[in-house]
């Protein structure tokens, strides 16, 4: 399967205190990527380095096929942008400001946009600066999805907006993709938003990568184990052990949280002397908080 | 694409296009009026004063908007961002036209109004590409510092602002050569670049 976003070994520095160090990220075509982390992980300046607004210190990026941030332009054909804060000019009404993105796009689809303007009810007559955050969150997404992109990119889209709002845009969203087969790179700390929409999961902490792998894995794969008898871990396991509790007094035995969990690695325990005693599932953001919390413990321990 | 560049500009515009347009229709009128053959001029330093502000207010409406969403909306569209300067700066000249067009008709009409004495001769088409000369530097120097971020700019202000202070007080407490003097007498003669908005700027002249 090819890539629709690749970055290779990509550094940059934001500040003395931040940087993102050694992303590699590798966004399959046609799939939708939840790109998940905590505020200021790095998620937004990762966007802005994979649509050519910042330039890495070092690394290659490839977004569409073309090099960013080198062939920047040419890779804006084909992407649609929702950024986090409203960017088109606040003094334009909805119809100036649809037709001045119009006239950078060839592929710009009018009958679309005027469609969509009736579904989400925006009069195009409305100046941009009094709508609400739902009306401009729609208008934004809009304007994306009229220039018929092959990737959508997404900046929290829905952060801010009420239910039925969020409900429109990313209604609006999914149709596209059904219908054209898009990739999209949406990003969000709303966590079970994106377990409903994404086949794809990326985590972001403190500028790092710290897990990508199919939604489907990483709601299967992190599990909650009670184990009894626990013993000293040397050697491999055939799991991924992400965190280690002892007995909280309540609960008989320790509590184990692991990654890339199989029904077949019961016999694990017993090879070691231990006692698996329940095997507990965890939602999306319950697995989200025990991988950073794992990652944050093992950048510590270094 | 350049259609909506000038529309964009013209909507961030039109409000401060509208008194220039007039300033520069009157301005004309105000120099025929109080010429005097023998006495200085006033009106002849208003004409480049008004090219620089109308320099100044293009330069600053078309980069207004792009500083408020701190050029994100630029730097999304498909083009190069040198591109995107240029089509905003070929949207400001073609909005700075307006303000000339109407100190053309300004002065073509006071020419035509005027009855000047003996040996006195009306400029209107001189006067106005001279305005429009001066227009144009005016306009491209401010669109090149409207077109950094704020904080560039302040660098810059602060920048020119300090080495004038300093050359100064150099200058007055040393004795030495009053470098900030000297960069003005380069820019402000020939064959500097601001040498434009100096001399004589009258309607009616012998």
């Amino acid at each position: 399967m090819s890539n629709e976003i690749e970055f290779r070994d990509v550094n940059y520095r934001t500040s003395k205190t931040f940087s993102i160090k050694s992303l590699d990220l590798n966004v399959p075509k046609g799939s939708l990527y939840g790109f998940l982390g905590p505020n200021g992980s790095g998620k937004s300046t990762t966007i802005k380095l994979l649509t050519g607004m910042l330039r890495p210190k070092s690394g290659s990026i490839r977004v569409c096929g073309f090099d960013v941030p080198g062939d920047t332009p040419r890779m804006l054909q084909f992407t649609g942008y929702v950024p986090e804060r409203p960017h088109v000019f606040p003094s334009f009404r909805i119809d100036e400001a649809l037709a001045f993105h119009a006239a950078f796009y060839p592929s710009w689809d009018s009958d679309w946009a005027d469609d969509m303007l009736d579904k989400f009810r925006l009069d195009p007559k409305q100046k941009i600066a009094a709508l609400s955050k739902g009306e401009t969150g729609k208008l934004l997404i809009l304007m994306a999805l009229s220039q018929r992109p092959q990737l959508l990119v997404l900046d929290e889209p829905t952060d801010g907006l009420d239910p039925v709002a969020r409900r429109d845009v990313l209604t609006a969203m999914l149709d596209y993709v059904s219908e054209t087969q898009a990739t999209v790179f949406i990003s969000s700390h709303l966590v079970h938003e994106l377990e409903r929409i994404c086949d794809w999961v990326g985590v972001m902490d403190d500028g790092c990568l710290v897990a990508e792998l199919p939604m489907q894995a990483f709601k299967n794969g992190i599990k909650r184990l009670r184990v009894g008898d626990a013993p000293n871990i040397e050697g491999e396991t055939p799991f991924v052990l992400l965190n280690r509790k002892p007995h909280d007094g309540v609960v008989p035995g320790e509590t184990w949280i692991v990654r890339g969990w199989q029904k077949d690695m019961r016999n694990y325990f017993d090879t070691v002397g231990a006692t698996l005693k329940d095997v507990i599932d965890l939602d999306l953001e319950e697995g989200f908080v025990e991988l950073l919390n794992s990652a944050r413990e093992e950048t510590d321990r270094v | 694409m350049f259609k909506q560049i000038l529309y964009a500009h013209w909507k961030a515009s039109h409000l401060v296009l509208l008194p220039l347009t007039l300033a520069a229709f009157a301005l004309p009128m105000y120099s025929a009026s109080h010429f005097s053959v023998t006495d200085f001029d006033v009106s002849s330093g208003f004409f480049p004063a008004l090219a620089i502000v109308a320099g100044f207010a293009m330069a600053a409406t078309a980069w207004q908007w792009d500083q408020q969403g701190k050029q994100i909306y630029a730097m999304s569209l498909p083009i190069h961002g040198w591109e995107y300067a240029l089509l905003r700066m070929a949207a400001g000249s073609v909005a700075l036209m307006v303000p000339v067009a109407a100190l053309w008709l300004g002065s073509s009409a006071s020419a035509i109004a005027a009855s000047p004495p003996a040996g006195v001769v009306a400029y209107p088409h001189s006067l106005s590409l001279r305005f429009l000369n001066a227009s144009v530097v005016a306009y491209a120097g401010w669109f090149a510092l409207f077109s950094g971020r704020q904080r560039h700019q302040l660098i810059f202000a602060g920048g020119v602002l300090a080495f004038f202070v300093l050359s100064t007080l150099l200058a007055s407490t040393f004795g030495i050569v009053d470098l900030s003097q000297k960069l003005l007498e380069f820019l402000l003669s020939s064959p500097g670049p601001f040498e434009v908005f100096t001399g004589s700027w009258r309607l009616l002249d012998v």
